[in-house]
């Protein structure tokens, strides 16, 4: 693909931020800043995952890593065991969340709207922790939690379904399964014994210990499955900002697409947790870090699964050194890392954007935010 | 879990959970490391542990921890560490048992055979087997005492039925237990709870009580200056001791058993 100069008859249609990439008779539209953002969080991706693969209990050069990596040095159980899988299992389960919370955020047009808000999360862990605590085999751990997020996954958009899958209707069912899931899972975890109600709040936490390539494998392959799908909602997202009535009028079918973008929100989610525990608020500070980095109306999809998988690993690498012999669980450090960092942006970056753009409506700041809440 | 290939005298061994400190220290080997249970550091009665470096608690092992040990053998509970099996495994052989408490005894001989002290294990628990019973039968008819087990946790309160393991020791003894703790008929017969409402029903002619942890300590301390403990029998006959949680509760071994028998000993001999 190669950007050539625009003709003189599609200069009026030129979009305010964004380059338009042509290649015969393709042409995508590419928002600039978006695109630098990605670089970037790629960047600190892979900053944080040489941390992780570098930093514990015994420092490994950066020369030694890649040795590792590539060939045979005294450190390969160490790295290739012991760091790497949890690792890579961090990236694909973090950026899996980080999708997750976009998808679901830009159908509920709503920030609070996350797989943790809205039932997928609490419809996990009320199975595993079933699967704990009545002594089920531990291999069925992750089946029991998957099946379990989709099954309250499905109730929510049965429930929100009805009456065209509006975006308020949708948060509201939502918050009410998940709170009845979770109230399920206390009276478990009350009547369970000690120990068993000690490994499922581990789980209910959501941690990477003793976890790697298999959960890495299964996450992998999901992703790839729903490569196709993911490349459909990019585009299909871009109608989910408008106002019913007007998508009904420019003809998209605002209720399949809008289902169409949940259940792939909601699958994905359930799968990243089904595999780490329910790790909170990935889902939903990852594409709020996102849109606010990349200033666009809505979470983009790349960088908000980069921000998802940056959280993680470094929640995991974190939870693993920095606190002595006491192993943090990841999903203790995603809530205190991403809502640190989501204060951040929201006392900072918001407020500046507002004062930079005197008389425009604001897009992105806590005005903006506000008027979406009273849509509820 | 599988099979796995152990030294035949390991010399670094790393203990996952309470049972195999005690089992390892009661047959003379010193673990490189240990983990500790989540609410408490590691056990006092076992003498000096200051040589053993803490790796991680029970349900959290810190894996780093344990591979810069350098470990030629690493014990565990399956029930407690089965995610973990294939990191520990690769760091070094690696043998997990079922469960804790109820084979108390079984996991000890097979974590004897693990150490490569089969034989002696087997002495040990022969030898504790017979002064239980010895101390049994020079009770005469106190072997008609009903002896209690209550536990002081951070939310709840337990007494502890004859699966458990002070109270497999109470068995081996002879001892008898109040109607209530012998959870006739139950699948689970290691414990029970009992509400705070109705602490006086624990019964008991002799009760032994004990709380883990600091939080556990506070319970005790509300629950057993109140009016409703007061109220029980055996304790206005001044028949209610206070033990070492960890040897009667999270001890689970040869030498937490031996020194049960002490406090029984201690407390009951006529």
């Amino acid at each position: 693909m190669t950007r050539t100069e625009t003709p003189p008859e599609h200069r009026a249609l030129r979009l305010p931020g964004r380059t338009v990439l042509r290649s015969g008779a393709l042409s995508v539209t590419m928002h600039r800043r978006s695109a630098a953002v990605c670089v970037l969080l790629l960047v600190a991706l892979l900053g944080a995952v040489t941390a992780a693969l570098c930093l514990g209990d015994t420092y490994i050069t950066f020369a030694d890593t890649i040795a590792t990596l590539t060939g045979t040095t005294g450190y390969d159980r160490t790295i290739e065991v012991l760091r790497l899988p949890r690792t890579v299992l961090a990236v694909a389960a973090g950026g899996a969340l980080g999708i997750a919370g976009a998808l679901i955020q830009s159908v509920a047009r709503n920030p609070l709207a996350s797989p943790d808000i809205i039932g997928v999360t609490a419809g996990a862990g009320l199975a595993a922790t079933f699967a704990l605590t009545a002594g089920l085999s531990y291999a069925l751990l992750a089946p029991a939690a998957l099946t379990g997020g989709l099954a309250a996954a499905a109730i929510v958009l049965m429930v929100a379904a009805r009456g065209s899958l509006s975006a308020p209707r949708f948060v509201l069912a939502g918050v009410a399964v998940a709170v009845l899931l979770k109230s399920g899972t206390q009276i478990l975890l009350l009547a369970a014994d000690a120990i068993d109600a000690q490994r499922a709040q581990i789980w209910l936490i959501g941690t990477l210990a003793g976890r790697g390539w298999t959960e890495a494998g299964f996450l992998g392959v999901f992703l790839l499955l729903a490569l196709p799908f993911l490349v459909w909602a990019q585009r299909a997202l871009d109608t989910t900002d408008l106002d019913d009535p007007t998508a009904t009028g420019i003809g998209v079918r605002v209720t399949g697409r809008r289902l169409g973008l949940a259940v792939l929100g909601v699958v994905l989610a359930s799968a990243a947790v089904s595999q780490v525990g329910a790790v909170e608020f990935v889902a939903l500070a990852a594409p709020q870090i996102a849109r606010r980095l990349a200033r666009t109306s809505r979470p983009p999809l790349l960088a908000s699964a980069l921000t998802g998988a940056i959280l993680l690993v470094l929640a995991d690498w974190l939870g693993r050194t920095a606190f002595g012999d006491y192993q943090m669980p990841a999903g203790v450090l995603t809530a205190a890392l991403g809502g640190a960092y989501l204060i951040y942006l929201l006392l900072t970056k918001g407020t500046r954007n507002e004062k930079s753009t005197p008389g425009r409506r604001p897009r992105l700041g806590l005005r903006g935010r506000a008027g979406r809440l009273r849509d509820l | 879990m599988g099979t796995t290939e152990i030294p035949a005298e390991p010399q670094r061994v790393v203990v996952l959970d309470t049972d195999k400190i005690d089992t390892a220290l009661s047959l003379g080997v010193t673990p490189v490391g240990a983990a500790r249970a989540s609410e408490t550091e590691l056990p006092t009665y076992l003498g000096d542990l200051s040589g053993v470096a803490v790796v991680g608690t029970t349900a959290e092992p810190d894996l780093e921890a344990i591979e810069a040990l350098e470990p030629d053998l690493i014990l565990g509970s399956k029930f407690r560490q089965e995610a973990f099996y294939d990191e520990l495994n690769a760091i070094a052989p690696t043998v997990f048992t079922e469960q804790v408490g109820v084979t108390w005894k079984e996991n000890f001989l097979l974590d004897g055979d693990a150490l490569g002290k089969g034989e002696e294990a087997k002495q040990l628990l022969a030898d504790y087997e017979t002064r239980a019973a010895e101390f049994g039968t020079s009770l005469g008819d106190a072997l008609a005492t009903e002896v209690s087990l209550v536990r002081f946790m951070p939310d709840q309160i337990r007494f502890y039925g004859p699966d458990s393991f002070s109270g497999i020791v109470l068995g081996d003894t002879g001892l008898a237990r109040p109607e209530l703790q012998q959870l006739n008929g139950a699948e689970d017969r290691r414990f029970g709870e009992v509400s705070a409402e109705e602490l006086d029903t624990v019964g008991g002619d002799v009760i032994f009580y004990c709380a883990y942890g600091t939080d556990g300590e506070a319970m005790l301390a509300d629950y057993t200056g109140g009016e409703l403990w007061q109220s029980i029998p055996a304790v206005q006959d001044g028949k209610a001791h206070q033990v070492d949680d960890e040897v009667w509760m999270t001890g689970i071994g040869v030498t937490a058993a031996g020194m049960i028998l002490d406090d029984l000993e201690q407390y009951l001999a006529v």
